[in-house]
């Protein structure tokens, strides 16, 4: 409802909707229509609003951290690919590998696919098929949005619960480099928890059009 | 209640999940948790989610993933798409729908360097349609070739849906990539010799192009071609000789067109960091879904179902064949409202120890069912090449393009067909491989 007060500037213009305007679920040009600053808004706001206000801000403030998790993430795949590179050139023309390449590998994937698990979701990309409830009404969409939604956050609860718990465990280290696990088991719960982020956002945005607060 | 009626139960409350639009890799993960609390108990189930999904995320194998689509990404910001539409429009002009055989070329030469076909349908609708459109092509024609040319990338390698097929079913990922070789050659052919068909059964669909060219201009034309020929031939034939591995490919291709997009100075920040993006995305919503087939396998396997489905088809008194037309049917069916990597994920838990119980080579299969899976990518209500050109190509109705790629669906059965009755086809290539 008041989203026009909130959306920061810089990141409405930022990479993240540049990129995929079509799936992106709010569209920059929707919501420049008005001005101000944040705090401007908030205190110029009705009192009952204080709520939407706050979820405007956890909305946004999530998507800037999905985005720069995977952000972070997707350019372990460069590193990725120089390192094997390295390592087969090392190994076939001068018969020496790079020592460690093979854990380095598993730990760069691991944090390129934890990191931005979140930011999938926001942009729709892990899968699901519309082909039954686009034909539904708009109300019966949502609420078998609540319904999957409600789902995944109980699903993904468990996962950072359990990842967290995982992470605190483990005491290995890596065969040759000597690097702890920890640090990468508990992106499971990092990405998780960013991951149940965009899913509450996702509920929160469901249940308001639900009850006829949003169009 | 016993453990296959609990099986039962929990693939009933996957397809209702399923059909209410749950994203597939949480749905896989939730029932799959819910089955393995009941079947065992609630503290053997809590972990499963969160160990398997760092298992996957953090196995060396799959990083070939985003490597290869990577390569897709660097290949296109390479430009290789036009370069290689050029060349082979030179060969092939004077041909009956000689344009839409260099695209279905092209498509096969982009193939040969990218690994999704997402990627080729609309790297390739941008260059080739306004191509065929100018010459006066029916858009029917012109889209139908763009779309199903796009599936080539599926099948020739290196392609994604080997490298999931080989995850899911543990077969080895480097066969199964040279294993496509051949059969992506003859589907290609196939697609070409439709297109010819389709011009000589109706000249105006397809007018002639009158140009000459001469063979001085198509032996310089080849100079398109070199950049794909020599990143297919190390990343294939790296693997093919035993040099590297196919993650080592990967990364081995990926690197080189890093470099040929470099040394074209194509390199832009929006462009490197939309491939990066790409290959992030793409990555994670495959292990995701492989992922949440492991937990669901677990608890498949705890109901005991997929052994008593393979029991059951070993025991029934038909010929094989029969039952492998009935999978083959099934692929067909679900293509036509999934995605390939979601298909595999659903139905190979189930489906690959039926086809070992029926004594059916587990890479020929691979080649076979990723051909239905192509289907998938083409026919209606749900295909994805379609919806992407329909994206490019916006005056041409979806309804005209899913026609359009009508005939090329046959083409593909009839490949099917063919493997089926020589797999010779498929698993020469392999079989020579040393590991």
């Amino acid at each position: 409802m008041w989203p026009v007060l909130l959306s920061s500037r810089k990141f409405e213009k930022g990479p993240v909707l540049v990129l995929r305007p079509g799936v992106d679920r709010q569209r920059p040009q929707k919501t420049e229509t008005g001005g101000g600053t944040p705090s401007q808004a908030v205190l110029g706001l009705p009192r009952g609003l204080y709520g939407e206000v706050l979820m405007e801000r956890f909305r946004v403030l999530v998507r800037k951290l999905s985005y720069g998790a995977c952000f972070i993430g997707m350019l372990f795949a460069l590193p990725l690919m120089l390192l094997t590179v390295a390592d087969v050139a090392g190994r076939i023309f001068f018969d020496k590998p790079i020592p460690g390449s093979f854990e380095l590998s598993e730990y760069m994937l691991s944090v390129l696919i934890l990191m931005g698990a979140a930011y999938t979701q926001h942009v729709k990309g892990h899968v699901g098929v519309d082909f039954l409830t686009k034909r539904f009404s708009s109300k019966l969409q949502d609420l078998c949005g609540v319904i999957t939604t409600l789902a995944c956050l109980f699903i993904v609860s468990i996962l950072v619960w359990q990842g967290y718990l995982d992470a605190m465990a483990e005491t290995a280290v890596s065969d040759q480099l000597r690097i702890p696990q920890r640090p990468f088991k508990m992106l499971v719960a990092l990405g998780g928890a960013l991951l149940f982020m965009e899913f509450a956002v996702d509920l929160w945005e469901k249940l308001e059009r639900l009850m006829g607060r949003r169009p | 209640m016993s453990p296959i009626l609990v099986g039962l139960l929990g693939s009933l409350l996957l397809v209702a999940l399923l059909l209410l639009g749950m994203p597939i890799a949480f749905m896989m993960m939730f029932v799959g948790f819910l089955g393995i609390w009941h079947l065992t108990s609630l503290d053997a189930a809590l972990p499963v989610v969160a160990k398997t999904l760092y298992g996957v995320a953090a196995h060396y194998p799959y990083t070939i993933i985003p490597l290869f689509i990577l390569m897709g990404g660097f290949a296109s910001t390479a430009g290789i798409t036009r370069e290689l539409y050029e060349t082979f429009d030179k060969w092939f002009r004077r041909l009956p729908g000689g344009l839409g055989v260099a695209t279905i070329a092209a498509c096969a030469g982009f193939a040969a360097v990218s690994g999704s076909s997402v990627a080729a349908a609309a790297a390739m609708g941008n260059v080739a349609l306004p191509e065929m459109r100018r010459f006066g092509y029916a858009p029917r024609l012109a889209t139908g070739v763009v779309a199903a040319g796009g599936t080539l990338s599926f099948l020739i390698p290196p392609s994604l849906g080997f490298v999931v097929y080989g995850m899911l079913t543990e077969q080895s990922i480097g066969k199964l990539l040279i294993s496509g070789i051949f059969p992506g050659i003859i589907l290609a052919g196939a697609y070409g010799l439709v297109v010819v068909f389709w011009a000589k059964l109706k000249p105006k669909a397809a007018p002639a192009s009158p140009q000459k060219v001469s063979f001085r201009e198509k032996i310089l034309a080849l100079r398109g071609i070199w950049e794909t020929f020599v990143v297919f031939f190390l990343v294939m034939g790296g693997i093919y000789l035993g040099f590297i591995n196919p993650t080592e490919a990967g990364a081995s291709g990926a690197f080189a067109l890093f470099v040929i997009v470099l040394l074209k100075r194509r390199l832009t920040w929006k462009a490197a960091v939309a491939a990066l993006l790409e290959a992030a995305r793409i990555s994670i919503m495959v292990l995701f879904l492989v992922a949440g087939a492991t937990v669901f396998s677990y608890f498949l396997a705890l109901s005991t179902i997929p052994a008593a489905v393979s029991g059951w088809i070993a025991g029934l008194d038909v010929s094989r064949y029969v039952v492998l037309a009935i999978i083959i049917l099934i692929y067909f069916f679900l293509g036509c409202f999934l995605d390939a990597v979601s298909m595999m994920v659903l139905t190979l838990p189930v489906i690959f120890p039926v086809i070992l119980a029926l004594n059916f080579h587990p890479i020929w299969f691979g080649v076979v069912a990723i051909l239905m899976m192509e289907a998938g990518l083409i026919t209606p209500p749900v295909g994805l090449n379609v919806y992407t050109l329909a994206g490019v190509a916006k005056d041409v109705p979806m309804t005209e393009i899913f026609k359009g790629a009508v005939p090329f669906l046959v083409a593909i059965v009839l490949t099917a067909v063919t493997l089926t009755a020589f797999p010779k086809i498929v698993l020469y290539l392999p079989s020579l491989m040393g590991r």
